[in-house]
């Protein structure tokens, strides 16, 4: 009796072994595939030289905490002049040291950055040894610091964290930010002045996190000039007059509080304050790879100047 | 005493067919261009190393060898990583990771680039052996099919 007993043990023991053989599967649930279908844009043209505007520039007029929707839009070109290239080709050589204890924090846009970082690193050295903290979950400002309470955080090697025990971790020299965009886009009715305060806010944490490193911020860009509005974005007054307020506002308080800025707005803007289509991945706000490559020039100039 | 016996044939019989459902996967370099071969994919592009620890905490002692692929253009979560852990027990680490992964990427999708929620639905993560895989595509079927071929 005993060893039938010690023999249907061993066989408990053994079937479930075995089943760990077999593949394991979350739940997999059909859905049907969804299309985002922007509407086209019309394709712009590039008149303005690259800048690349240092912190101690004189900073645009100061933001307006009214913002009107905007509600014309410049009709399409229907044949469009040759592109012209506007991406600065930086006077000194790429300075990747610079950038090897860096750390750039963002939303999707800055996303969008790190990948077009990644892809370019398996053929050529990029930004040093920089690291990326990013996130594709919609991240505002206020979520960072507080001022909403949607659960949202940034997740680090696999860890969500508040970005201040992120940060903390880091032994980062310099930081390079880049975020606003949802502030303005998931409110209602955004203030400028109050995601203006937020960034402050921010910063202030980042430098207490990090023990005073350099904190670096770069504009938003600008959206695509498409009336287009994709679903999750709350704000129908979302336009490039916003945009471009709150950019006026980032600049102004970075000259005021002497942070180091990066103006990369202007540059990737057409004449119609737009992002242009060449450079959109989603016909919205995010860069492809194309509108990448002119930021990391533009951050590569920016190292050049010390 | 007979029982036992009986017990122990059982097993006997019932094992093998256990361990016959043990895929032989090959490496994962060359498991994913088999999946490429086999399932019409986006093009994407590789990205193992940095970011695939910043994306997920694997850390390179973990494995021995691994791909990290993600989308070329566009902004959808198209995602595929297959990783061979350098024992058992950092496989279930590495499973580990890659759910907290699939998971934060599903979270991330219920508030903004809220129509791929249901590609990131459809999304896994499997282990077979010493292989762990995050398989994000609208194709994870077809995947699937393509790893249980090689048995």
């Amino acid at each position: 009796m005993a060893r039938t007993i010690v023999a249907l043990l061993l066989l408990l023991v053994l079937l479930p072994s075995c089943q760990a053989l077999e593949p394991n599967s979350l739940e997999q649930i059909a859905a049907p595939s969804p299309e985002a279908t922007p509407s086209p844009s019309p394709v712009p043209t590039l008149t303005e030289e690259p800048t690349v505007a240092p912190a101690t520039d004189e900073p645009s007029e100061e933001p307006s905490p009214d913002v009107a929707p905007e509600t014309d839009y410049p009709e399409p070109e229907t044949d469009p002049p040759e592109l012209e290239t506007n991406s600065p080709e930086p006077e000194n050589p790429k300075n990747d040291a610079y950038f090897d204890s860096a750390v750039f924090i963002g939303d999707s846009v800055m996303e969008g950055i790190r990948q077009y970082v990644a892809r370019s690193r398996k053929e050529e050295a990029m930004l040093g040894e920089a690291r990326f903290v990013t996130t594709t979950n919609g991240l505002a400002i206020a979520d960072v610091v507080g001022d909403w309470d949607r659960g949202l955080m940034f997740s680090y090697k696999g860890v969500e964290a508040p970005l201040s025990d992120i940060v903390s971790g880091m032994g980062a020299e310099r930081f390079i930010l880049l975020f606003g965009l949802n502030d303005l886009s998931a409110d209602l009715k955004p203030s400028v002045p109050d995601v203006i305060d937020r960034y402050m806010r921010m910063i202030a944490m980042i430098r207490e996190a990090s023990q005073g490193a350099e904190i670096i911020v770069l504009a938003s860009t600008p959206k695509t000039v498409s009336n287009w509005l994709p679903p999750y974005v709350l704000n129908n007054g979302f336009d490039n007059e916003l945009i471009s307020s709150f950019v006026d506002g980032l600049a102004a308080m970075c000259q005021s509080e002497g942070i180091g800025y990066i103006d990369i707005h202007s540059v990737l803007m057409d004449e119609s304050g737009a992002l242009p289509a060449e450079y959109s991945r989603d016909d919205f706000v995010h860069l492809n790879d194309a509108g990448a490559k002119i930021v990391v020039d533009m951050l590569y100039d920016y190292a050049s100047r010390g | 005493m007979k029982a036992f016996w009986l017990a122990i044939l059982a097993a006997m019989l019932l094992l093998p067919s256990c361990a016959s459902k043990e895929l032989n996967l090959p490496e994962p370099a060359e498991l994913f261009e088999s999946v490429k071969a086999k399932v019409e994919l986006p093009e994407m592009d590789e990205v193992s190393g940095e970011y695939l620890n910043e994306s997920t905490g694997v850390e390179e002692a973990e494995y021995s060898s691994a791909v990290h692929y993600i989308l070329s253009a566009g902004l959808a979560p198209d995602e595929i990583v297959i990783i061979k852990a350098k024992d058992s027990q950092t496989a279930g680490a590495i499973k580990e990771k890659l759910d907290k992964r699939l998971a934060y990427k599903e979270k991330s999708a219920e508030n903004y680039l809220t129509e791929y929620l249901p590609v990131i639905k459809k999304g896994l993560v499997r282990r077979d052996g010493l292989t762990v895989s995050l398989i994000v595509s609208e194709k994870v079927e077809e995947i699937e099919e393509v790893y249980d071929s090689f048995k």
